[in-house]
């Protein structure tokens, strides 16, 4: 039955691939999550009126975040190409992609921690000085989980972004799903396999989205 | 408790200078519950933030709790602020965490021990009436509910001070009346100081001892309530007074106009609250007695407003009846 609708899908390769675009996925997706929380924190916190306000780091943070995310990815990938070879030590397979993913998501995902960070009642944080609360006391018991839905639902966005970015990451010989569904698929002329990693993709996608949205329902308690 | 010296806050806008706290000299006794009044916009709330240095002084000193709280380091700040808590008119609670976990928030901060920490959060809850919501969420919660675990959050660090902003502004009458009865309570109970920021007579006169009149920054007028009540010098504090105290004049000139006796005017200026002036007068001096209009309230000393009366009585028994009452100490007119 299989072989009849998709003749040249070789379900191994396919779920090889499956594998790759989701190991892809999810290390960038953890790493993301990690480095645009601590990008966000800080552009939030140097800005005007907060804890370390400090014009000059702050306008550097976001250049920096400006900057990498109006690179279109494909080329931002191609770019990061020697520092990808220094620090994975390879410029092919999946692991080759992890560093541009992560360098043009985790600054997308720091303006959501920003915009999550600034919805976060002033009032609390000032309730939090009150108490003789240290800094880290306020990042770490107040901002963080005063934000958690919002950060959630920003990593949820991030992490289906990083989806397709993977699809790209087929330039450098990443591998996954959307790197078979190009080279086999449309190259060969196979449309069974562009169509079956295409819609693999789109369940991953679904699953992502279901998780996210329970999760940030679950951390919601306003 | 709480010293304040020629104190001064300017805030630099980009195209001007605005002077929130003007030259403002304070002191406040300790176990005193303090009310500080005034219009939205006379600087009470940049006040009260002064007093933890949540804002900075721009000249004069801050004293509080026995702490020159300009001369603290960061770190003696925090430990200083631990004594200084502080509640807010929009409760200022933690969405993300429950009734318990909210109250344990500045024992956490403190680094009290966990076991500790429950104890101290329990005797809490029951202080202030949450019994069995230690689970509950904020957005669970009446606003009457979420200032008591406020309060409670405040307390829990064993503060000598509590500066209240606004902290009864946001709640109807009723739960005003029931947090008010709490704060007493406390005050009474662990001897606290209170701040209490507001823009309600209502709350000066239920629990305050003493008052400060804030109009532009400045304090206009300070000092017990019952004698800021009974002659109070300035227009800002007389229009205070006049919204619990006085009946409207419209309403007092048709009463008048209307009836076919003498009206009396009886102004009460801190008379014992309890003390029955009224049905003495008539029972000493056999008149009928018609309460046509009047506004009564009650200071934590006495009673005080003004009582319109029609009296069915001869010119003997007015001139009894105005010695009898002056005499007891209600000043007494008589106005047609």
């Amino acid at each position: 039955m299989l072989e009849t609708i998709f003749p040249n899908v070789n379900w191994e390769t396919m779920w090889e691939a499956t594998l790759e675009t989701i190991y892809m996925t999810a290390i960038a997706g953890v790493l993301t999550f990690l480095f645009g929380i601590l990008l966000g924190l800080l552009l939030f916190l140097t800005s005007k009126g907060h804890l370390w306000e400090n014009k000059g780091v702050h306008s550097i943070i976001a250049a920096y975040v400006n900057i990498t995310r109006s690179i279109p990815f494909i080329i931002l990938i191609i770019l990061l190409i020697p520092l990808t070879g220094i620090i994975v030590g390879t410029i092919l397979g999946p692991s080759a992609a992890l560093p541009a993913l992560i360098v043009g998501a985790a600054p997308f995902y720091a303006r959501l921690v920003e915009i999550g960070l600034r919805e976060v009642d002033s009032g609390v944080i000032e309730a939090a000085q009150s108490m003789g609360a240290r800094h880290r006391d306020i990042i770490l018991k107040v901002l963080l989980p005063e934000s958690m839905p919002a950060l959630l639902s920003g990593i949820t966005v991030t992490s289906i972004a990083l989806v397709s970015y993977t699809a790209m990451a087929g330039v450098i010989g990443a591998g996954g799903l959307g790197d078979l569904a190009y080279r086999d698929g449309f190259q060969r002329n196979n449309l069974d396999i562009t169509v079956t990693a295409t819609v693999i993709i789109l369940l991953i996608v679904f699953v992502l989205q279901w998780m996210g949205d329970r999760l940030t329902y679950k951390f919601d308690k306003r | 408790m709480i010293r304040l010296k020629q104190l001064s806050k300017i805030f630099q806008t980009s195209n001007q200078e605005v002077t929130a706290v003007d030259d403002v000299d304070l002191h406040i006794e300790a176990g005193e519950i303090f009310g500080v009044i005034g219009y939205s916009g006379a600087g009470k709330s940049t006040l009260v933030r002064l007093l933890n240095l949540l804002e900075a002084p721009t000249a004069g000193t801050v004293e509080v709790a026995g702490y020159d709280m300009q001369a603290l380091d960061n770190s003696s700040l925090r430990e200083a602020r631990q004594e200084i808590s502080m509640i807010f008119q929009h409760f200022n609670l933690l969405w993300s965490r429950t009734v318990y976990s909210n109250i344990a928030l500045p024992l956490e901060i403190a680094g009290v021990p966990k076991s500790e920490r429950k104890k101290r959060v329990e005797e809490l809850i029951q202080l202030v009436g949450l019994a069995g919501r230690e689970q509950a969420y904020p957005s669970q919660l009446s606003g009457g509910q979420k200032q008591r675990v406020g309060i409670a959050r405040a307390l829990a660090n064993r503060p000598k001070v509590l500066l209240c902003d606004e902290a009864t502004s946001a709640l109807d009458p009723k739960t005003t009346d029931s947090i008010l009865d709490l704060l007493v309570d406390i005050n009474q109970k662990l001897g606290l100081t209170i701040v209490m920021i507001t823009h309600e007579m209502h709350v000066i006169r239920k629990i305050c001892h003493r008052v400060a009149v804030m109009e532009a920054g400045r304090v206009v007028e300070e000092g017990n309530v019952l004698q800021v009540f009974q002659q109070p010098e300035q227009e800002m504090t007389k229009e205070f007074v006049k919204q619990i105290a006085a009946p409207d004049e419209e309403a007092v000139q048709q009463v008048i106009e209307s009836a076919n006796a003498p009206v009396m005017k009886l102004t009460f200026t801190g008379t014992r609250a309890g003390e029955p002036v009224v049905s003495d007068w008539i029972r000493e001096v056999q008149v009928d007695v018609n309460i046509l209009h009047g506004k009564l309230t009650h200071t934590t000393e006495g009673s005080f407003g003004t009582l319109y009366v029609a009296v069915g009585a001869n010119e003997d028994q007015l001139s009894h009846s105005l010695s009898f009452l002056n005499g007891r100490g209600v000043f007494t007119e008589v106005m047609a």
